[in-house]
């Protein structure tokens, strides 16, 4: 006889979540960690109560709670599938989801999913704290609250009534200032939800006007009496991030307008449609004739159907996935640096297929520089200058700037980047650290300490703010540590009064060239390597002097003999026969030349083309071919 | 308590067990004794304190696996673990016992617990001062950022406890891009009643209170360069000087300094809230003019000016400045002022600053003490904004004899910069950036019959260790009467409106 297998009703959202995790963890593990080290979380008094000085602000405290479990991407994953999970159960159980029906159940999460993965460049200057989590347990919030308020009942109708009244008077009451927007969405889902789940108008009314003036007031009462850093303009949405830079960037509200939409659309139509008919979800089998073939059809049309919207959902999520190679990148590059995985960043650098942006290239940069690899690699890898693909001005500056101003040895630029972004932006672990370390740098101890010691108050930047602790007062430390000795070679820069203009790379190079510092090999090959990339031939043949005279035995890295092969022939005058050039690179220069001299005339972009086969990875090429119209 | 003489007494036995028992913990019994003060933060050791300050928190500043730390005084005593955070009611009785004792000392002792080991610091006094201090103190939260500035809150704190409350917050009236900065309050001889602040940008404006009225004005005027800046209350008239300021800001590379604000232009004018005229009262090419200051007596006008010839040969005015930026020095000077025609008279110098010491210095924020005795300004190598200079220091005239002295028993190796008198004259409070050499403090220090001051003491917290966590600045801690009354609301509804216009006249109408 054969046996049928019973699958639990479960097992399908479950599968999707099994799917969505793995995918996850599988495309997006860089920007889970970068959305930690975006977040800050303080096990202290002072940071709770800076958070709830806004509405909602307990549901951010508790976001960035979670959020700190993305220094391990897969921590994080467990705990967010966790609560995704706990949604999926609420709203199955809240409108008693039939299993037909079942998909359905996956698409807040799917939402939600995409609230995180659509972020692209807004990791960076998002303005909400604790956002991924902070979503997800303010959606369960809201539905465990309608879930709480659908089991409301008393004996007698006035009582009940009453009773639901209070209720949605005390969600937006305690809601609001504990989930900012989610309080009031649920308030507002009640007040509607009221009208399917009670017969009587005249209760309906009573509830549904008690939440809608709850709604509509109690807001207005706590930016009156309670708030004071809330904006009038923004007091009914509270804790929804806030997609503006220097206008409002709307496609990212869509999921947010989806989500709440699905949630309006189930308290809308519930319980007539999504609930299964008595008897006709469990035994369908047990029906004869065409009764039974009519409810068995109505049930494929309910699966199909439910399929087919999880399915709608599941490709706008595909396709607001943000999957732009250089943000992707950048964040690995970023974590590999994290980790001093100076390799790792090559490895990273080698699989580059687009166009790089300029952060690409100074992270690459820096980790051949700190390989020992710079003047003979720098121009074997991509180059170039593509714009972040971001909905809004962002350069390089933006993304990497602490990160490259810290390794190239400037403190203080560091430290204004931070200070800025985390004023404007909210404090960040990763602004912390590198304040710690700059103060490192500076010999400020005290400072440090305090950097250090906020730091001490995380959970997973403890560790590192200890190791560090030991470097505090301890510059000889500090010189040999396999992080900072490095950066303590570059701090040689000309104290003056200047300002970047968010131009980093240009502002690096020149200070670099410009420095007159010439007993620091590591300094003076970095400022030789400055006057090559910003093309400047009387700056290079000084620095190069330098150089030669600091570093006696060493042969010339090859795209330094590249250079000063081409710009001896480009001004003979400082040619020099003496020059310790290898023939190899006389022969490509010559090669080039002749090559680019059949070209001339051509269009840059179909020279450039001829000539990348042969000398892309020569400085002659980037010399006459790489132009930086849009540097940063 | 009772005035009963038995009553009291009978309280008074029982007092030491009631205040024992407030903090529970016991000393312990066995220790080795330490030749050391304890280190502890903040630094209360030999502070001299006003008797109506709020409960002095503290904490052992090295590792310990315990503290338990004891303040005594007659026969009271307060005795606590871990922290040291005497209840409000327990510290008043002890600010009592010692006041009422003859020494007015409160002695501190510091047990720490180290390897099941306890030692005992070397005990220390905390002297209290029968002089008390102005109850509220007012001032500007802000990060200590460069260019942007995001949620400001002017809040003000009681003294005596530690309430703290909001008196405007700019995120009322900014969003975004349309954010708004607030700064510069100020008010009338400590009066709550009677202040001003700016906005800038989004709703811009100067708010000025008066006694239960409010108004909005936009001191922009073609005649002068700027709306009002920095301001200077009148002691007693409905005027206010201000000055007015092109100000900019530069980034060091690799100074300590990290920044350099400077002014490539300032004035100083003079504004009539009733009639709401303005008028310039020093405008030379060739002179910074800036941080006006009244004498008590309403009849001497302080201000710094630095000596500045453009160069011809440069264009823009701020490259000027910047390629010189360490060599503009600010003088003190002072001009007349007749209460009956509202006229100035000419500048007069006070401290010529720029040929002090070898190479000179920068002289600002002339503060004259409520008798008009003392001059405190603050002082370093060069600029005008000293508060981003680490070797500014607090200095002080003594108006009568012209000599100056660097305040060394105040000043620390670090900023102190803003500063001012409390209203009988007995205290000073300023900024200083001695705890870390970023986040600015107020720190409060009394001031004796000589002219010399105690050892300085930081604004007491509820949690010892709050302003370690806090990550902003108190900027320009000014002394109150009481607390300011206009709600916040208040003030934003005003900004959101329009601002009245000022009239400019070559002379205020009298």
């Amino acid at each position: 006889m054969k046996k049928s297998i019973r699958i639990p009703s479960f097992a399908f959202p479950v599968l999707a979540l099994v799917i969505v995790a793995s995918l996850l963890l599988a495309l997006e593990s860089n920007l889970l960690w970068k959305l930690q080290e975006a977040n800050l979380f303080l096990s202290s008094r002072v940071f709770f109560l800076e958070q709830m000085a806004e509405p909602g602000g307990f549901l951010s405290w508790i976001g960035a709670w979670f959020t700190q479990f993305f220094f391990y991407p897969w921590a994080g994953v467990l705990l967010l599938c966790g609560w995704w999970m706990l949604l999926m159960w609420l709203v199955m159980r809240t409108f008693r989801v039939g299993k037909r029906w079942m998909p359905v159940v996956v698409i807040p999460v799917l939402l939600l999913l995409t609230t995180v993965v659509n972020m692209g460049y807004w990791v960076y200057i998002l303005k909400l704290r604790g956002h991924v989590f902070l979503a997800t347990i303010g959606t369960a919030s809201v539905v465990a609250l309608l879930w709480a308020f659908r089991s409301l009942s008393l004996r007698s109708q006035v009582h009940t009534t009453l009773l639901r009244c209070a209720f949605v008077l005390l969600t937006c009451v305690v809601g609001y200032p504990l989930l900012g927007i989610y309080g009031v969405a649920a308030a507002v889902l009640m007040s509607v939800w009221i009208w399917r789940l009670e017969h009587n108008r005249l209760s309906a009314l009573a509830v549904s006007l008690t939440g809608l003036l709850s709604v509509v007031l109690l807001p207005l009462f706590f930016y009156r009496f309670v708030y004071y850093q809330t904006n009038i303009a923004d007091i009914y949405i509270p804790k929804l991030p806030l997609y503006y830079v220097t206008e409002a960037h709307f496609a990212y509200y869509v999921p947010f307008i989806l989500l709440y939409l699905f949630f309006l659309v189930m308290v809308c139509l519930l319980p007539a449609s999504v609930v299964p008919q008595q008897g006709s979800e469990e035994k369908p089998r047990s029906q004869k004739g065409k009764a039974a073939a009519r409810v068995s059809r109505a049930a494929l049309r309910e699966r199909v159907g439910a399929c087919l919207l999880l399915l709608s959902v599941a490709v706008y999520t595909a396709f607001s996935w943000y999957r732009d190679e250089n943000f992707h990148r950048e964040l690995a590059m970023q974590r590999c640096i994290d980790r001093l995985d100076w390799d790792g960043v090559l490895s990273v650098a080698s699989k580059q297929h687009d166009e790089p942006t300029r952060a690409v290239v100074m992270m690459r940069n820096l980790a051949l520089a700190r390989l020992g690899r710079q003047g003979d690699e720098m121009f074997r890898y991509k180059n170039g200058c593509r714009p972040c693909a971001a909905p809004f001005d962002f350069r390089a500056v933006n993304t990497v700037g602490p990160l490259i101003y810290y390794h190239y040895g400037m403190p203080n630029y560091n430290h204004r980047l931070c200070m800025e972004c985390g004023v404007e932006f909210g404090w960040h672990a990763e602004h912390l650290k590198y304040m710690a370390r700059c103060a490192i740098l500076d010999g400020d101890q005290q400072l440090a300490r305090k950097f250090l010691s906020l730091l001490g108050q995380t959970l997973f930047h403890r560790a590192w703010a200890n190791r560090q602790h030991p470097l505090v007062s301890n510059p000889d430390a500090v010189a040999q540590a396999p992080e900072t000795g490095f950066i303590t070679h570059l701090m040689h820069y000309n104290n003056e009064l200047t300002t970047d203009h968010y131009m980093m790379e240009k502002f690096l190079m020149g200070h670099l060239i410009g420095t007159p510092h010439t007993t620091d090999p590591l300094f003076v090959e970095q400022a030789l390597y400055a006057t090559m990339w910003a093309k400047d031939i009387h700056a290079f043949w000084t620095h190069l002097r330098t150089f030669s005279r600091l570093n006696p035995d060493r042969p010339w890295p090859k795209h330094v003999q590249e250079a000063a092969v081409m710009f001896s022939a480009l001004q003979p005058a400082s040619s020099s026969p003496r020059l310790p050039v290898s023939s190899a690179v006389i022969d490509s220069y010559k090669r080039f030349d002749r090559m680019a001299e059949r070209l001339e005339g051509a269009d840059l972009q179909a020279a450039a083309a001829a000539l990348q086969p042969q000398f892309g990875n020569t400085y002659f090429y980037y010399y006459y071919m790489i132009h930086f119209a849009a540097q940063e | 308590m009772s005035n009963h003489p038995s009553a009291s007494l009978f309280f008074r036995s029982l007092l030491p067990l009631l205040l024992f028992t407030a903090c529970s913990p016991s000393l312990p019994k066995e220790y080795d004794d330490v030749a050391a003060q304890p280190p502890i933060y903040p630094d209360y050791v030999g502070v001299t304190i006003p008797s109506n300050i709020a409960p002095l928190t503290f904490q052992l500043d090295v590792d310990a696996d315990q503290m338990v730390a004891r303040y005594s005084a007659g026969d009271c005593q307060i005795v606590c673990a871990r922290k040291m955070k005497p209840t409000l009611r327990a510290w008043r009785q002890l600010i009592a016992a010692s006041l009422s004792s003859g020494s007015s000392q409160i002695q501190v002792d510091v047990f720490a617990q180290r390897s099941r080991q306890w030692i005992h610091y070397s005990p220390f006094s905390i002297t209290v001062s029968p002089d008390s201090i102005d109850p509220w103190l007012s001032f500007r939260l802000i990060a200590p950022s460069y260019v942007t500035y995001e949620a400001l809150t002017i809040n003000q704190r009681c003294l005596e406890n530690y309430s703290e409350s909001v008196i405007y917050d700019n995120m009322l009236c900014s969003r975004e891009v349309e954010g708004q900065c607030i700064n510069c309050h100020n008010y009338q001889q400590y009066n709550p009643q009677r202040m001003q602040f700016h906005a800038r940008q989004h709703h811009g404006g100067t708010v000025i209170a008066y006694d239960g009225e409010l108004k909005k004005v936009n001191m922009s005027n073609d005649s002068i360069i700027s709306a009002g800046v920095y301001p200077a209350w009148h002691p007693w008239m409905k005027l206010i000087v201000y000055s007015t300021n092109h100000t900019s800001q530069n980034f060091l590379t690799t100074s300590r300094d990290k920044i350099e604000v400077f002014d490539s232009e300032s004035d100083l004018i003079a504004y009539d809230i009733d009639s709401d005229e303005v008028t310039n009262i020093e405008n030379r090419s060739d002179e910074l003019e800036v941080f006006p200051a009244w004498a008590p007596d309403g009849r001497t006008l302080y201000y710094c000016s630095a000596h500045f010839v453009r160069n011809p040969s440069i264009e823009n005015s701020h490259v000027d400045i910047m390629s010189r930026y360490d060599s503009i020095r600010y003088n003190i000077y002072s001009k007349s002022f007749d209460p009956s025609t509202k006229q100035f008279g000419p500048r007069r110098a006070v401290l010529i600053a720029d040929s002090l010491m070898s190479g000179g210095a920068s002289a600002l924020l002339p503060r004259i003490s409520p008798d008009g005795r003392y001059m405190l300004f603050s002082m370093a190598h060069h600029g005008v904004f000293h508060i981003w200079h680490h070797d500014a220091d607090l200095w002080m005239m003594d108006l009568q004899t012209q000599e100056i002295r660097r305040l060394d028993e105040v000043n620390s190796p670090d900023t102190e910069s803003y500063h001012s008198w409390s209203a009988n004259g007995k205290w000073i409070v300023f900024s200083s950036r001695r705890d870390d050499g970023m986040f600015t403090r107020p720190f409060f220090a009394h001031i004796d019959g000589n002219g010399h001051f105690s050892k300085p003491f930081e604004l007491p917290c509820a949690d010892p260790d709050y302003h370690r966590q806090f990550l902003k600045n108190y900027n320009i801690p000014e002394l109150m009467s009481g607390p300011v009354t206009y709600s916040p609301h208040d003030f934003a509804r005003l900004l959101k409106g329009e601002g009245k216009p000022v009239k400019y006249v070559r002379q205020l109408s009298h």
